[in-house]
């Protein structure tokens, strides 16, 4: 049989070898289709006495197309289109007949996946094969089994600190992870893989045998009952409440191994299908994927883009503090933003002083209240005095502070403080997206202003948060700050002329 | 409506809740079954006369679990005819169960009922039974869930007590407490627990430490300090983003002890006061439960009070005595400044902090402490209440007769 991706060679032995020969590296409608192909002829075939499935690429670098995905009209075609592969290699590994793996160069994501339902993985011997994970957090979660299938085959915790990060793992330590089962010399590989499935000539995964069945890891076991309780507190403390790929990855390794594969398997496809409709997943996905760049910007550009971002928000924190707004409040509305810290933090770390650089002439009392910080030696983080003091490590906010700038007794709520950093963080990228002109578009601008200068990840960048947020909203709510708090949300034409065709 | 009347509340001592703790080698089962004994002789019930026996029980799982007020009913060789059922809210499990089986005598679908609980807490440890709220990714972000360790601080932090005033409170705990048993104020209710050769197991109360000075507990570490920054406490900010940083101000010495015990409350009606020529000690008034915000969780005893007065028609000023649970000083601290009442009038024998909570019976105990306090002195009404997990509170107002 002969297909678009796949080939099927039997040998004299009765394997069948199926080989993976896309044109290109994407799981896409054809790559299922073919894959569903190629499993259905197999299966109706009872006379094999296994399956070996390789590529013959260099590497196995499969991964969802994402552009694909997006594509999809709505959620329940998303859902049936990952459904869809997710059954055919749930068939394949179901099929009471041994299947064999053989890996080799770079493994990635949907790759790996594609590899855990075999019931036996051998990796190619050498430095080239490597296995990559990519931070789910900018990104989506795995669909057809990663989530169930790898927490089942090397522990949830385990599984949980390679999907959130980008660790690169070599065939040694995918052996010692028991993400492989065995290393051979690139000739010895098809040799192993038959040696494999004629010892074995009924194969069953672990979570399909009766008998291992409840050595399966179990969310409420004590160890891993503390671990999710702790876990979840530390990515919650680490994403505010965005990135929302993170909780729907731990959720549905908690959901799944609460209960069995199959289930599992329509619990994770369910929370991809979820997550594919999420803002920020697409915003994400729109600015970092779709519109990656080929080309660098200049150094110099981005060091006096970044600045200038940094100073703004500096300079944002303290006109906030002066109106009244609680030192702590401005700070943690910063850092549920994601910003790097809160904006009083930046302002010690860059030194009180970069907040002058920003002012205007109606800015005199923020001016005054830098002046007589400076007066008192409280420059910043270089002398350890600034709005925070500095001690052995740790920092906490100046005491003093509230006799010098009074605190109103009535308090804006978080997501006040947080609109308008966000409000000012954005008018600061579109006035210097202006002021330089290395940008061709604003997808240029949102990659880098995500790359480069540390505004936060989830809102995939100016434009794309501006786009996805509601424009209308976004220039009445400007008009309404410029009333009170003067020209820095003043849009001008140009940038209201460019929001209104992104 | 019916009255629910009190004829008798039952307690055991609370046994230190740790496998070298007196009631360690006593099950929970043995525990309850214990009290409904002891109900049963010092009332001279026929117990087919019992409609139901309700129990709360907050892990019931293991051998706490399959229903653990029906399985003592059956220990305790109480008639056939008498159900139990196991109720869980929480730290007010004990408090509800009494609630429950009054609700059942004010409605006229029981005329005798009992209300306790039982926890053994060396035995089937705190978290036990596991949980959505706190191990679900789903339910725990949105809830925004912290131990209670952790929100116990957050209100500290909040309301601004300091380690002096929480350690200070902790202090008259465990002085009230020592007194309290010195003077043998427990004494109407406490039944010693002894074993199947009639030997003693355990007469007093083993968790209190007399000699606590502030000095003794300024040697403590904070508890919840290292769980705080595994990401407990940026979660708790996340929620109250008024807060820079959670002050850590709670140890072992000023929140409540990890103990074993069993309690049990025996309500009725009028019917059965004649029947059995039963004392009715006193009535319920009102109750009431609310839920509050789940992070700071531990706010809930305020407005399930005021809750609970209102239904009763009376303002704070009117109750006599408090017993608000010592889950941490700083609840009780909290209670006492939001519903602006004098410590004097407060946990006057002591609470947790010095004796110990057995989660499930913790609530049935206090009903009791406060009764037979409210006698000694005789005064007229008590409200008893308790901070209850994932921000709930429920309270509780008797009066005597």
């Amino acid at each position: 049989m002969n297909l678009n991706n796949i080939k099927l060679i039997n040998d004299d032995q009765g394997i069948v070898n199926l080989i993976i020969n896309s044109k290109n590296t994407l799981i896409n409608a054809e790559f299922i289709n073919d894959f569903k192909k190629a499993i259905d002829f197999i299966s109706n075939k009872k006379d094999i006495k296994g399956i070996i499935i390789s590529t013959d690429h260099n590497n196995y670098n499969y991964n969802y197309d994402l552009n694909f995905i997006f594509s999809l009209e709505n959620s329940e075609s998303i859902f049936n289109t990952i459904t869809k592969l997710s059954k055919t290699l749930r068939k394949l590994e179901t099929l009471g007949k041994p299947i064999v793996s053989i890996v080799k160069g770079k493994i990635k994501l949907g790759g790996l996946e594609i590899i855990l339902h075999s019931h036996y993985r051998i990796a190619q011997e050498g430095s080239d094969t490597k296995f990559y994970f990519k931070n789910t957090k900018y990104s989506i979660i795995p669909a057809i089994g990663g989530t169930q299938r790898l927490p089942r085959q090397i522990g949830i915790n385990e599984s949980i600190n390679l999907f959130l990060s980008d660790k690169t793992i070599s065939a040694e330590e995918a052996l010692q992870l028991n993400l492989v089962n065995e290393i051979a010399d690139e000739n010895q590989l098809v040799n192993k893989a038959k040696k494999y499935i004629i010892k074995n000539p009924q194969s069953l995964q672990n979570w399909d045998n009766k008998k291992l069945i409840n050595s399966q890891p179990n969310p409420f076991s004590a160890k891993n009952l503390g671990y999710f309780i702790t876990k979840i507190a530390a990515l919650h403390a680490d994403t505010s409440n965005h990135y929302p790929s993170v909780k729907i990855l731990i959720s549905s390794i908690y959901e799944g191994l609460n209960t069995d594969i199959n289930s599992g398997l329509k619990i994770e496809a369910r929370n991809f299908t979820w997550l594919t409709q999420n803002i920020e997943t697409q915003s994400m996905f729109e600015t970092l994927v779709l519109h990656s760049p080929l080309s660098k910007f200049k150094d110099e550009v981005i060091k006096k883009f970044k600045n200038s971002f940094e100073e703004n928000y500096a300079a944002e924190g303290v006109r906030l503090l002066l109106s009244g707004v609680s030192a702590a409040l401005i700070e943690n509305a910063g850092r549920r933003l994601d910003f790097k810290s809160g904006p009083l933090e930046f302002a010690d770390k860059l030194e009180i002083q970069c907040v002058i650089n920003q002012l205007d002439s109606t800015d005199a009392s923020t001016a005054s209240l830098i002046r007589s910080m400076q007066k008192i030696n409280r420059n910043g983080l270089s002398n350890n005095k600034g709005f925070y003091d500095y001690k052995d490590g740790k920092k906490n906010l100046w005491p003093d502070l509230t006799d010098l700038v009074p605190m109103s007794k009535i308090q804006p709520s978080v997501k006040e403080v947080e609109k308008r950093l966000l409000y000012s963080s954005i008018n600061n990228i579109f006035y210097n997206y202006f002021k330089y002109s290395d940008f061709k578009n604003p997808e240029l601008c949102d990659y880098m202003v995500l790359k480069n200068i540390g505004f936060p990840v989830w809102t995939g960048g100016a434009f794309q948060w501006v786009k996805r947020n509601g424009i209308n909203e976004f220039i009445n709510e400007n008009d309404e700050y410029a009333k009170t708090l003067g020209s820095r949300f003043v849009l001008n034409e140009k940038i209201i002329n460019i929001i209104k065709t992104i | 409506m019916n009255e629910a009347l009190i004829f008798d509340t039952v307690r055991t001592p609370r046994g230190k809740g740790k496998k070298s703790g007196s009631l360690n080698e006593v099950s929970p089962v043995q525990l309850a079954s214990k009290v409904l004994k002891s109900i049963e002789s010092r009332n001279n019930l026929n117990t087919e006369d019992v409609d139901d026996v309700v129990l709360g029980c907050v892990h019931p799982v293991g051998e706490q679990g399959a229903d653990i007020a029906r399985t003592a009913v059956l220990e305790a060789k109480w008639d056939q005819t008498v159900s139990g059922v196991q109720v869980d809210r929480f730290c007010a499990s004990g408090l509800e169960a009494v609630n429950i089986a009054a609700a059942q005598v004010m409605s006229g679908q029981s005329d005798l009922s009992v209300g306790g609980g039982v926890e053994s807490m060396s035995r089937v440890p705190l978290g036990s039974s596991g949980g959505a709220w706190m191990a679900d990714p789903k339910v725990a972000y949105n809830s925004y869930f912290v131990p209670q360790g952790i929100s116990a601080d957050l209100l500290a932090t909040k309301y601004n007590y300091t380690r002096n005033d929480v350690d200070s409170y902790a202090v008259s705990s465990q002085k009230r407490a020592s007194e309290a048993w010195k003077e043998n104020k427990f004494k109407n209710s406490i039944i010693p627990v002894k074993d199947q050769n009639n030997l003693p197991i355990l007469e007093v109360d083993e968790y209190m430490r007399p000699d606590t000075t502030m000095q003794s507990l300024g040697a403590l570490e904070p508890s919840f300090a290292q769980m705080g920054n595994q990401g407990f406490n940026d979660v708790a900010i996340l929620k109250y983003p008024e807060i820079e940083a959670i002050k850590h101000v709670h140890h072992a010495g000023n929140s409540s002890g990890i103990v074993d015990g069993a309690a049990g409350v025996l309500l009725g009606n009028k019917k059965m006061a004649d029947k059995y020529e039963l004392k009715a000690r006193a009535k319920i008034r009102s109750f009431a439960s609310i839920g509050s915000e789940p992070t700071i969780m531990l706010t809930g005893p305020a407005d399930s009070a005021e809750k609970a007065l209102k239904k009763a028609n009376m303002k704070a000023s009117d109750i006599d005595l408090f017993e608000m649970n010592e889950a941490f000083a700083a609840v009780v601290l909290r209670f006492m400044e939001a519903l602006n009442i004098d410590h004097s009038k407060v946990n006057v024998n002591g609470g947790a902090i010095a004796l110990g909570h057995p989660l499930g019976a913790t609530g049935a105990i206090i009903l009791g402490t406060v009764l037979d306090e409210l006698e000694r002195r005789d005064l007229s009404t008590g409200l008893i209440t308790l901070c209850v997990g994932a921000g709930m509170g429920t309270a509780t107002i008797i009066e005597r007769i």
